[in-house]
């Protein structure tokens, strides 16, 4: 068996899948902190259930979705996409799943932002969406920065739903996860260890750049740049 | 902000380069197989390919959720199952290919210890059942498949009950997740007897468990171990699912699964 491909799948699939967390998840994370939408409650609740569903509740969930026999896996199949067992179903998967994390993140980092200085922008002539890019969003930066780092770490170990949907086809949709639990199973221990390392590895570079990253825009390490902070700390 | 983008933009990258070559003309055949049947399958895959002149992938895990996936459209060719009701279920349903449907495969259901314990030897099915009782009383616990999801721990069940024993391990059952969870448990001495088929014994490290009774096929009431295996009716390969199946039945692979504890049928 070898053990690269579900090394670069994994990445692929938790890359891919956080690049796209990031940008619906902030987006939606925009929408609810700057506007009244209705049903507030009810949306927020749906973006959030994957959190408390058994990962593979979510897969099965997943798995009807995007069947033939519902109306999306059909207007899919027409099109000639079947995802269900590729590795395009895998990032779904973990899309899904971390999510809720992303958005939470988010939505707090957002909303944390001092209101004040987004109106002295304002006050000095800047538009709306100028102001989301040079002011909320350079502030908000290390919360969306930690949400996107659990989104990573949520998506590389993702298991039950991705089993459901993609399956656990070596060579095909075989993510590290499907594969230490196969090794395991099968009494391959040389394999699980390597595996597990990979995963070690990938969890500190993950954790290392979040808190390099910390450190910096509190300006006490990389020599004082205060990068994110527009005000000098009081 | 700045490190952020580069995160992203180095991560991007990647993701692009490690991105799979575009899939080739080649005929494929996906085979949904039962998580017990892994190591035996994958040993006979280039095999398996060089026979019927396509690719052959797996697709490994519970015979429960490998069901669900075909009835859910999932594209498969063959289902190779470890448990014959959810083979019926898509036969049911007419979801497998009627007539393509073989029972290759059967296993034995087995009572493991640790290395150092003993085996049973009854010479007489009431010496048997004597030495069975009075080890099963002694023992602090009893490993089994959880019966409602494990097939091996509702098989375990069906022998205790024939055997009339059940009662007996009612209250000291450690219920396993899987049946190698089972087989862990024994292995790593959390429980001193567990019950597994033949094949994980022979699949487990050498010397880390010892078989110690081997139920006989008439103990399974009537519910006989098989491993079926058909046809998937969405498949667009029929012919060369029914060439692989043929392979299945041929002598090299009876050969391997022999080897691998397995029971021809």
């Amino acid at each position: 068996m070898s053990l690269l491909s579900p090394i670069l799948l994994s990445l692929r699939v938790a890359v891919l899948a956080t690049a796209l967390t990031l940008a619906i998840g902030l987006g939606l994370a925009k929408l609810f902190a700057s506007r009244a939408v209705p049903f507030r409650r009810i949306w927020e609740s749906l973006i959030l259930l994957p959190m408390v569903f058994p990962p593979t509740i979510t897969g099965y969930l997943l798995l009807v979705l995007l069947g033939k026999r519902s109306p999306v896996g059909a207007l899919l199949s027409q099109l000639g996409l079947s995802v269900i067992f590729t590795w395009v179903s895998a990032v779904i998967a973990s899309f899904v799943v971390s999510l809720p994390l992303m958005f939470q993140n988010c939505k707090a980092a957002l909303l944390g932002v001092d209101r004040q200085l987004e109106d002295a922008a304002r006050t000095l002539g800047l538009g709306e969406s100028r102001v989301f890019l040079r002011i909320t969003l350079p502030l908000a930066t290390p919360g969306i920065l930690g949400g996107t780092a659990l989104s990573f770490a949520r998506a590389l170990g993702e298991f039950g739903a991705t089993l459901m949907v993609a399956g656990n086809i070596p060579g095909r949709t075989q993510t590290i996860p499907l594969a230490l639990y196969a090794a395991v199973e099968a009494g391959h221990q040389a394999e699980a260890n390597i595996l597990l390392a990979v995963t070690v590895g990938l969890s500190f570079v993950v954790v290392a750049v979040v808190s390099i990253y910390e450190r910096r825009s509190n300006g006490f390490w990389g020599g004082g740049r205060a990068e994110g902070r527009v005000l000098p700390r009081r | 902000m700045k490190s952020l983008a580069w995160v992203i933009a180095i991560s991007s990258a990647v993701a692009c380069i490690s991105a799979p070559a575009a899939v080739g003309q080649e005929a494929e055949i996906l085979v949904s197989a039962a998580a017990s049947l892994t190591d035996v399958l994958s040993s006979l895959s280039s095999q398996a390919e060089q026979h019927i002149g396509a690719k052959v992938l797996f697709n490994f895990g519970g015979s429960g959720a490998l069901r669900r996936q075909i009835e859910e459209g999932a594209p498969v060719d063959v289902f190779f199952s470890a448990s014959p009701e959810d083979v019926e279920a898509l036969e049911a349903k007419g979801l497998l290919v009627a007539g393509t449907r073989k029972d290759l495969l059967s296993n034995t259901v087995v009572l493991i210890g640790g290395p150092e314990s003993t085996p049973l030897y009854g010479t007489t099915p009431a010496a048997a059942t004597d030495a069975l009782r009075s080890l099963l009383s002694s023992a602090s616990l009893l490993a089994i498949g959880n019966p409602d999801t494990v097939p091996a721990g509702r098989y375990a069940v069906r022998v205790l009950t024939t055997y009339g024993l059940f009662s007996i391990v009612k209250q000291k059952l450690a219920l396993g997740g899987n049946v190698r969870e089972v087989l862990q448990y024994v292995q790593n001495g959390s429980a001193p007897l567990g019950i597994v088929f033949a094949t994980d014994v022979l699949a487990a490290s050498p010397g880390s468990v010892r078989q110690l009774f081997a139920f006989p096929e008439d103990s399974l009431a009537n519910h006989p171990i098989l491993y079926p295996v058909a046809v998937v009716s969405a498949s667009k390969h029929k012919d060369i699912a029914m060439k692989l199946i043929e392979f299945l039945r041929g002598d090299a692979a009876r050969d391997a699964f022999r080897a691998a504890g397995f029971i021809l049928k």
